[in-house]
């Protein structure tokens, strides 16, 4: 007969995660497992000093010394992490694994092991059978991106939803007062809320006066919070960033409606469409829709949606507690990718190689640098620039219905990707350029514009490949490029065309049918002149050095008019992974914002094209997680994601067609 | 029981990298062995490992790649000493490390007579010969090229991009001579650029593309000042191709048609000129001009008999 798996559970915030853990021992007994005593420091109790966290750290080392696993099976829970990424380090595992649970890989308040040198420190000393859990993908998300990929995502522990729900006229805000909540957000909201007709109310510690809210300063009772929150109209969640809430979860259980950010963890609790979910950067009028609407939904409906949510939260804890130590999938690619993780994210790493960032070192360092330990722990510095909260909603883009996207390794990892690399005479590479051509290779065939006869203009084609993949189809192709005397470095790194020989590529066309099938001419991608119908119109990588940001998205449009009915425009771009306030430009090169994609979407949308974006960017496979540093030279490993100036850059795909009937 | 073969590499696990693929295409399937890398132009740093594990990932899975270290304590059945010519430039340290190496091997592979040699002179042992032979795909029958092209002089370079290699300068003498402006020169993305010259830089092409890129071209250049064996030089006679190298003993080693070869033996811009003349003249193009058939039955035959005498009690 098989063994319960056992689950201990350690605990150092008691009466904060008093209900996490309640809930989390139902679960474990549901999924047929047991929750073997929840021990641990109280660190809550008021005066305790610095130094009574080391006490709490020798404390660790004992317990875990003392209570060992007895089977691969069994698994300790570290509730809450004392030292924040350090406790990775910290603990080490017995037979069984150890699991720490991360709540918010940024602190919302001041919390110790959160920084960068504790980062670096557990990425690099973290023990095998230790795992770091969080409770949403937006957190998954973060600490992919941090460079733990290992990391597994568990939704919070819930029980089983059950209305008692007694729909009040208070819109209650609870919990106490963090640096993440969003002051200025309440301060608009509570007079338009009051006007509305509803009441305004906050309840948790230190919480400041906010205009237009009545605040019930003091520490809450469970009693107190579940009596405050069965009375409510609705839960809001006013933060500035987000992961997940366990304020969300107990308010699901009991079928009481909550509004929030998107990228936190209410999508996963009341389904996609939840009217509660409110864009990133909404203002308050937003803000008072989302309450509004959901405030008017019926009990049922609400308990309906949490109750599916339920049984995904069994479903999950259950398939995890169950997962043996050694042999999981997840043990193996853990033990995998350590082996290929190096580096630690070390400050000074960032001043050594700005340093060699200036452009006197010679071609023979540079790759010595890039490929070195140095370079490897300014990974972790460029990662940390990275900001994408809010971009994954959609899943990860594939291959097999391309949209406008962006460059991951997954899809370089597609056979299909094999097969159009293997058209270009390589083998499939993490490298963004190669992606480009794939891409757009594949969407053209997608749109049925790859056949016999079909026509295709490229511009700034400088000495890429694809005209001859064209040609080597079927297809005619016109090739532009910009004139010579303006072509500058393009000329002198050989990467610039001004004849049709230039592009001529013989292992993958023949040269009478490349000849017979492509022409050339100089083309201004900032004035279009003389050009026809086509069925297909592509650039790679070349409207962001048009001059300018708008001018980029300005040739995007125009060459829409050249498209044939259902034919295909592809132009890849620079796509921007930091938050900036507006599109950056370099002079020679801009970085396009997803805000900029976004509206040039709504804009073809409206002219009557087609474009669908998904934004996903992905950190799942270590060419996702490696930027090449400034001076990279493009022959690196992995080349998908690229530190240029003051951005984070990655390719991304702008998939336009026009409508075959219009 | 487990053979253990040592190859020993140079800066570069290209051309190395083709002659291990093949030993090791040729060895049972069921891999009873493994394949400590010894870096003998190496750094103490794990610099060198990782480029060659990086270059080397797609036909060494499931091998353990050791820093060159590693490997003097590593006791080995078989070392493979493949690039002789850069032992030249190694380091004291380095060289005791191939020596110790080499000692405690039962067997050396050389690659040619001229590396044999040169290993008994300085490691004290005798290397059998066991030459490289290319991928299955340079065997694929070439078109032929009974008729000149029409258009530009068409030259293609692959191999190392290294000062050793002299391709560098070889471009720099043809851009300066009087035939720059009727050639048109393929070489590897990191050729450097020189000013009026068409370069057309490729990519990491598959095996099979870049022999469809040489098919296309009318001849091939390898203007490397020494080499271990020369494989580029090999592979073109093998797709019927006229090239212009140096004129090193080892080509003649292996019994290679010399009217295919033209030989310049320094960079000067007038005699670079000449050798291209000469080289695209009717009588050098020949469909096939090497069958390369007596050196792989030379290499399998001492391979067979290294790992014979190496599995041995």
């Amino acid at each position: 007969m098989n063994r319960r798996p056992v689950l201990r559970v350690h605990n150092c915030l008691p009466s904060s995660l008093a209900h996490y853990c309640q809930s989390l021992a139902d679960l474990v007994d549901l999924a047929g497992g047991r929750v073997q005593g929840v021990y641990g420091v109280d660190l809550e109790v008021p005066g305790r000093s610095s130094l009574r966290k080391l006490g709490v750290a020798a404390r660790i080392l004992f317990e875990q010394r003392r209570t060992p696993g007895r089977s691969s099976q069994d698994r300790l829970l570290v509730a809450w992490p004392a030292f924040g990424y350090l406790d990775l380090i910290l603990w080490r595992p017995g037979a069984g694994r150890v699991a720490v649970v991360l709540h918010d890989p940024l602190a919302l308040r001041r919390q110790r092991g959160l920084g960068v040198l504790s980062r670096g420190l557990a990425r690099s000393y973290s023990a095998e059978g230790v795992e770091l859990v969080v409770h949403s993908a937006a957190a998954l998300e973060h600490v992919h991106r941090l460079g733990f990929p290992t990391a597994v995502q568990l939704p919070l522990p819930m029980r089983q939803p059950s209305s008692k729900w007694t729909r009040g006229r208070s819109i209650v805000v609870l919990g106490q007062y963090k640096a993440a909540r969003d002051l200025k957000l309440l301060g608009d909201l509570g007079p338009r809320l009051e006007a509305a007709g509803l009441l305004p109310e906050i309840w948790g510690r230190g919480w400041p006066e906010v205009s237009g809210w009545k605040v019930h300063e003091g520490h809450l009772s469970e009693a107190e919070f579940d009596r405050v929150l069965h009375c409510s109209a609705a839960v809001l969640l006013p933060y500035t960033r987000l992961f997940q809430s366990d304020v969300a979860v107990r308010a699901a259980e009991a079928g009481v409606p909550v509004v929030g950010q998107e990228g936190s963890n209410l999508t996963e609790l009341y389904g996609r469409n939840w009217p509660g979910v409110v864009a990133a950067g909404a203002n308050a009028s937003h803000w008072l829709d989302a309450i509004l609407s959901v405030v008017s939904r019926a009990p049922t409906e609400v308990i309906e949606r949490t109750d599916r949510r339920y049984e995904e939260v069994v479903a999950e804890w259950s398939n995890w507690l169950h997962d043996s130590a050694d042999g999981s999938p997840l043990a193996e690619k853990e033990r995998t990718i350590r082996r290929v993780q190096s580096g630690m994210g070390l400050r000074w790493a960032k001043r050594i190689v700005r340093t060699a960032e200036l452009r006197r070192l010679s071609a023979r360092v540079r790759p010595l640098l890039h490929r070195s330990t140095v370079a490897a722990a300014l990974q972790s510095v460029l990662l940390d620039r990275i900001d994408v909260v809010g971009y994954n909603s959609l899943g990860p883009p594939g291959l097999d219905r391309v949209v406008s996207q962006t460059c991951t390794a997954a899809q370089i990892l597609e056979p299909r990707y094999e097969a159009w690399a293997k058209q270009l005479g390589e083998t499939p590479r993490f490298h963004r350029k190669q992606w480009e051509y794939v891409v757009i290779l594949e969407a053209a065939r997608q749109a049925d514009v790859l056949h016999e006869g079909a026509s295709a203009v490229g511009f700034g084609v400088g000495t890429e490949p694809l005209p001859a993949v064209l040609a080597s189809l079927g297809v005619d192709v016109l090739a532009t490029d910009q004139a010579p005397e303006k072509a500058g470095h393009w000329s002198r790194r050989s990467e610039h065309a001004s004849e049709v020989a230039a592009l001529e590529k013989p292992w993958i066309c023949r040269s009478e049918q490349f000849y017979q099938r492509v022409q050339f001419r100089q083309a201004d991608m900032n004035r279009l002149l003389g050009f026809g119908l086509y069925d297909l119109v592509w650039s790679a990588c070349a409207i962001e050095h048009l001059g300018s940001p708008s001018a980029g998205l300005k040739f995007v449009r125009e060459s829409l008019k050249l498209l044939a009915p259902g034919g295909l425009a592809v132009h890849t771009t620079e796509f921007e992974l930091t938050r900036t306030e507006k599109t950056a430009d370099y002079g020679h090169c801009a970085v396009y914002r997803l805000s900029d994609l976004t509206q040039l979407c709504e804009e073809v949308t409206e002219a009557g094209f087609e474009m669908e974006i998904n934004p996903y960017v992905a950190f799942e496979h270590a060419a996702d997680r490696s930027i090449a540093p400034p001076f990279s030279r493009g022959d690196e490993q992995f080349h998908l994601k690229l530190a240029l100036y003051e951005s984070i850059t990655t390719s991304f795909a702008i998939i336009i067609r026009r409508l075959s009937q219009s | 029981m487990t053979l253990r073969i040592n190859a020993t590499y140079a800066q570069s696990a290209v051309g190395t990298g083709t002659y291990t693929r093949n030993i090791m295409r040729v060895l049972p399937e069921a891999r009873p062995w493994t394949l400590p890398a010894v870096l003998t132009r190496g750094h103490p740093v794990a610099f060198w490992t990782r480029r060659i594990a990086e270059e080397s990932s797609s036909w060494l899975s499931g091998t353990t790649i050791h820093p060159y270290w590693c490997t003097s304590s590593a006791r080995s059945d078989i070392v493979s000493v493949l690039d002789f010519v850069q032992y030249r430039e190694a380091t004291a340290v380095e060289r005791s490390l191939l020596r110790r190496a080499t000692r405690r091997a039962r067997n050396v592979l050389a690659l040619s007579a001229t590396v044999a040699e040169e290993i008994d002179a300085d490691l004290g042992r005798r290397g059998v010969i066991a030459p490289p032979f290319p991928d299955p795909e340079w065997y694929i029958p070439a078109p032929g090229k009974q008729v000149p092209r029409k258009g530009r002089i068409r030259i293609v370079y692959w191999g190392g991009v290294h000062a050793r290699k002299g391709i560098s300068e070889f471009l720099l003498a043809t851009s300066r001579s009087d035939m720059a402006a009727d050639v048109e020169v393929y070489c590897p993305r990191d050729t450097p650029h020189v000013p009026g010259l068409r370069l057309h830089r490729y990519g990491d092409l598959t095996s099979k593309a870049l022999v469809r890129l040489v098919d296309s071209c009318d001849l091939s250049v390898y203007p490397s000042s020494e080499e271990g064996f020369g494989l580029p030089v090999f592979e073109s006679l093998l797709r019927g191709l006229p090239v212009i190298s140096k004129p090193l003993l080892v080509y003649e080693e292996f019994a290679m048609p010399s009217s295919a070869r033209v030989h310049v033996k320094s960079d000067e811009p007038d005699e670079v000129s000449q050798a291209i003349r000469d080289a695209v003249q009717p009588h050098r193009l020949t469909p096939k001009m090497l069958l390369w058939r007596p050196t792989q039955r030379q290499a399998l035959a001492s391979l067979t008999q290294a790992i014979a005498e190496a599995m041995a009690p």
